[in-house]
C-alpha cells in the first residue's frame, strides 16, 4: 500500500489559515494563484534532490509542524465547539492523541493512512456533492481583478503552505508517491476554495476565520438534516492530527525522557499560543515567512 | 498502558465540560431590539416547553449600553440560560434601525452560538409584540418566519432578508430591503418594505418595487400582474446581460389567466393581443422600478454590483445611473383555467 501521508500534510495548513489568507489578498482571482502555486510545487518536487535533510532540520520542522497543526486543531475546537473547556485540557488531549498515533509501527501507519484517506475522500466528495445546489455562479466574478503582485503573493502562499510540510515531513526518495499525494491534496484544496467562493461569496470567505466550516454549515440533506457539518469537519481533523503525528515521527524520538519532554513542551507552547489572540493573529499573517525559512533550510544540501 | 491512557482521556477529558441539561436550556425563538436614550433594550422570546403551558412563549427583558450587554442582562432572570441556535427572527424598532443598525453585524457574526440565517424585520410598535400571546407549541418567531417566507414566495410584494444576506449586502455596498412587521388583533401583519442604503434606513418603498427586488433576487416562485386582466406569472427566469454601456434584462416565463374583464370571446388573435399587452406591462414594471431607483438615487436592484462583477475597472459608485436599460419580455399564456372564453364573451355570443 502506498504511503498517503503526503496527502494530509499538503492540506493541513489551509484550514483556518491558508484559504482565508489567499482569498483576502487575491479576491476572486484566487484560483489563478492556486494553480500557479500548484505548478510551482510540482516543479519543486520533480527537481528536488533526495537525502538532503539534516537531523536538526528534521527535528526542527517536526516540532514546528506538530505545534502549528495542533494549535490550529485546538484553537478551532475551542472556537467552534468547546469554548468553555480550558485550553490546557484540549491541548493535552490533542498532544496525547498525536503521540499515540505517531508511535504506531510503519505498516500499521500506512494502513491507518489508507483508511483515513478513503474516509476523507468519501466525506470530501459527499460534501461537495451536497453543496452543488447552493452554488451562486456569479460569486466567482470578476474573474480577473487583481494586481500581478497580489497574484504572485497568493501563489507563493499556496506553494509554501502545501509544499513545505510535504517536503519537510515526508520521505522524498519516493517522488512518484510524493507528487501524486501533492497533486491530489492540493487539487482538493482548490476545489474546496472554489466551492467556498461559489457558495459563500468572497466577503464571507474573507470575513470568517473558518470559511470552510461556514461552507459545511450550509449543507442540508433533503431540507431536514441540517446539522451534518460536524460529520464533515472530520476532514479537517484527520489532516491536522496526521500532520501533528507526522511531525512527531519526523523528530524520531527514542527515549521515554525525550517523549515526555517534547510532549510537555508542546502542551505548554500550544496552550500559550492559543490563549493569546495576538499570537494566533501573528501566525495567520506571518506563517508564510516561517515556512519560507523552513523550506530553505530543508532544501539546503546536508553536506554543504 | 497507552491504550488505557487514551481510553481514560476520551472518557474523562473531552466534551461535556460546559454541558447544560436540556430542560435548563431556554430556547430563544426571536429577539426584539429597541434603542432608547443611549441604551439597548432587548426582549428575548423564549419557548415555553412545560406541558401545561397556556402560551407557546414568553418574553425576558434585558438592558445595556451595548447589544451584547443587553443580551447578557437577560440572564439576571433566575435560572435563565438563553440558547440561540433555533432563533428564527430579529425584530428591530424603527429607532434601532435608524440609529444603531450597524451594531448588529459584528456581535451577531462574531458569536458562534447565534445562527446567521434568521430573518430581520422592522417595527414601529414594539409594545404590540410584548403582549402577543402565541398558542401552545407556537411562537412569534415561528409564525413570522413562516408567514414571511410564504408571502415572499407566493406573492412577492413584500421583501425582507436573512441576516447573512443583509451582512453580505452591507459588505458589498449593495442596498437592500427589510420588511415591516406588526401585531394586529393577535395576528402578525407584514405590510411594508423598507429600503436600507449603507445600512441606513432610507424610506418605505412601494409594493411593486419590493416585487421587482424579489424577482431580481430569485426569491419569488410566482406573482400576479394586475390590469384590465389578471395573470399569474410562474416558471419564470430573469437574466441580466451586462454590457459596457447598458444592461439588458431578459425575462421569460409562463402566464396563467386568472381573470379576464373583456366582453369578447378569447380567440387565437385575442390571445396574441393579450400576450403582447402582458409583455408590455411587465416591461413597464421593470422600467418603472429602474426609474424609481434613479429618482431616489438608490440602486435597489443591485445593478452596480453586477456591473462591477463584469467591468471592475470601469465601475464607479453611480455607474448604474448612467447606464441604458433594455428590458426584453417573452411571456406566453400557457393556461386559461377552467373556462375556454371570457364569461363576458360567452354571454355576448348567446
Amino acid at each position: 500500500m502506498k504511503n498517503k501521508q503526503g496527502f494530509f500534510n499538503s492540506r493541513s495548513l489551509f484550514w483556518g489559515l491558508g484559504i482565508g489568507l489567499i482569498v483576502d489578498k487575491v479576491g476572486t482571482s484566487f484560483w489563478i494563484s492556486m494553480i500557479l502555486g500548484l505548478l510551482m510545487g510540482v516543479i519543486t518536487l520533480v527537481f528536488i534532490r533526495s537525502k538532503n535533510k539534516s537531523k536538526i532540520v528534521e527535528v526542527l520542522s517536526g516540532f514546528f509542524f506538530t505545534t502549528i497543526s495542533l494549535a490550529i486543531l485546538t484553537f478551532m475546537s475551542s472556537t467552534l465547539y468547546l469554548n468553555e473547556t480550558p485550553d490546557l485540557i484540549l491541548v493535552a488531549v490533542a498532544v496525547l492523541g498525536c503521540a499515540i498515533i505517531s508511535s504506531i509501527r510503519s505498516n500499521s501507519w500506512k494502513s491507518l493512512l489508507g483508511i483515513l484517506f478513503s474516509v476523507s475522500i468519501f466525506l470530501f466528495l459527499t460534501s461537495q456533492g451536497l453543496l452543488l445546489k447552493e452554488i451562486v455562479p456569479n460569486n466567482i466574478l470578476p474573474l480577473f481583478n487583481t494586481k500581478l503582485s497580489s497574484l504572485l503573493y497568493g501563489a507563493l502562499v499556496f506553494y509554501l503552505y502545501s509544499v513545505t510540510p510535504l517536503i519537510a515531513l515526508n520521505d522524498i526518495e519516493d517522488k512518484k508517491t510524493l507528487i501524486i499525494n501533492y497533486i491530489s491534496g492540493t487539487l482538493s484544496i482548490i476545489l474546496i476554495s472554489l466551492l467556498s467562493i461559489l457558495v459563500l461569496g468572497v466577503n464571507e470567505v474573507v470575513m470568517y476565520r473558518y470559511p470552510e466550516y461556514g461552507l459545511l454549515k450550509r449543507i442540508k440533506v433533503f431540507e431536514f438534516f441540517s446539522n451534518v457539518d460536524n460529520v464533515f469537519v472530520m476532514i479537517f481533523i484527520f489532516d491536522l492530527l496526521i500532520t501533528g503525528a507526522s511531525g512527531l515521527k519526523n523528530m524520531n524520538l527514542k527515549s521515554k525522557l525525550s517523549w515526555v519532554t517534547v510532549s510537555i513542551l508542546l502542551v505548554f507552547l500550544i496552550t500559550y499560543l492559543i490563549e493569546h489572540a495576538i499570537l494566533m493573529t501573528a501566525v495567520y499573517y506571518y506563517l508564510p515567512l516561517f515556512l519560507l525559512a523552513l523550506l530553505i533550510l530543508t532544501l539546503i544540501p546536508k553536506n554543504r | 498502558m497507552k491504550k488505557i491512557l487514551l481510553f481514560l482521556a476520551v472518557l474523562l477529558l473531552t466534551g461535556c465540560y460546559d454541558y447544560v441539561e436540556l430542560d435548563e436550556l431556554k430556547i430563544v425563538s426571536s429577539i426584539i431590539i429597541d434603542y432608547q436614550e443611549d441604551e439597548y433594550i432587548v426582549n428575548l422570546e423564549v419557548l415555553n416547553t412545560s406541558k401545561n403551558a397556556k402560551q407557546g412563549s414568553y418574553f425576558v427583558e434585558g438592558k445595556g449600553k451595548t447589544l451584547m450587554g443587553a443580551l447578557d442582562d437577560t440572564k439576571k432572570s433566575a435560572d435563565f440560560e438563553p440558547y440561540y441556535s433555533h432563533m428564527n427572527i430579529v425584530i428591530l424598532s424603527e429607532d434601532m434601525a435608524n440609529e444603531k443598525f450597524e451594531s448588529i453585524y459584528d456581535c451577531f457574526l462574531r458569536n458562534i452560538e447565534i445562527r446567521k440565517d434568521f430573518y430581520l424585520f422592522i417595527t414601529d410598535d414594539i409594545e404590540g409584540f410584548l403582549t402577543f400571546e402565541s398558542e401552545p407549541g407556537k411562537s412569534l418567531g415561528d409564525i413570522a418566519k413562516e408567514t414571511a417566507i410564504k408571502l415572499i414566495k407566493n406573492n412577492g410584494k413584500y421583501r425582507t432578508c436573512q441576516f447573512r444576506e443583509a451582512a453580505n449586502n452591507y459588505l458589498r455596498d449593495k442596498d437592500f430591503l427589510l420588511g415591516s412587521i406588526n401585531v394586529h388583533d393577535e395576528n402578525i401583519l407584514l405590510k411594508n418594505s423598507y429600503l436600507f442604503s449603507d445600512s441606513k434606513l432610507v424610506s418605505n418603498v412601494p409594493e411593486e418595487i419590493a416585487l421587482m427586488a424579489n424577482i431580481k433576487n430569485q426569491k419569488n416562485n410566482y406573482f400576479q400582474v394586475d390590469g384590465n386582466d389578471t395573470y399569474e406569472i410562474h416558471e419564470y427566469k430573469l437574466e441580466s446581460g451586462i454590457e459596457k454601456d447598458k444592461i439588458v434584462l431578459n425575462f421569460s416565463g409562463k402566464a396563467r389567466v386568472l381573470d379576464v374583464q373583456t366582453g369578447s370571446a378569447i380567440t387565437t388573435e385575442d390571445l396574441k393581443t393579450m400576450e403582447k399587452a402582458l409583455c408590455e406591462k411587465i416591461e413597464k414594471m421593470f422600467l418603472e422600478s429602474i426609474d424609481y431607483s434613479k429618482k431616489i438615487g438608490t440602486d435597489i436592484l443591485g445593478f452596480n454590483y453586477e456591473y462591477y462583477q463584469r467591468y471592475p475597472k470601469l465601475v464607479k459608485d453611480d455607474t448604474w445611473k448612467n447606464l441604458k436599460y433594455e428590458v426584453n419580455v417573452d411571456v406566453s399564456i400557457s393556461e386559461k383555467g377552467m373556462i375556454m372564453d371570457s364569461v363576458g364573451g360567452i354571454k355576448n355570443e348567446k
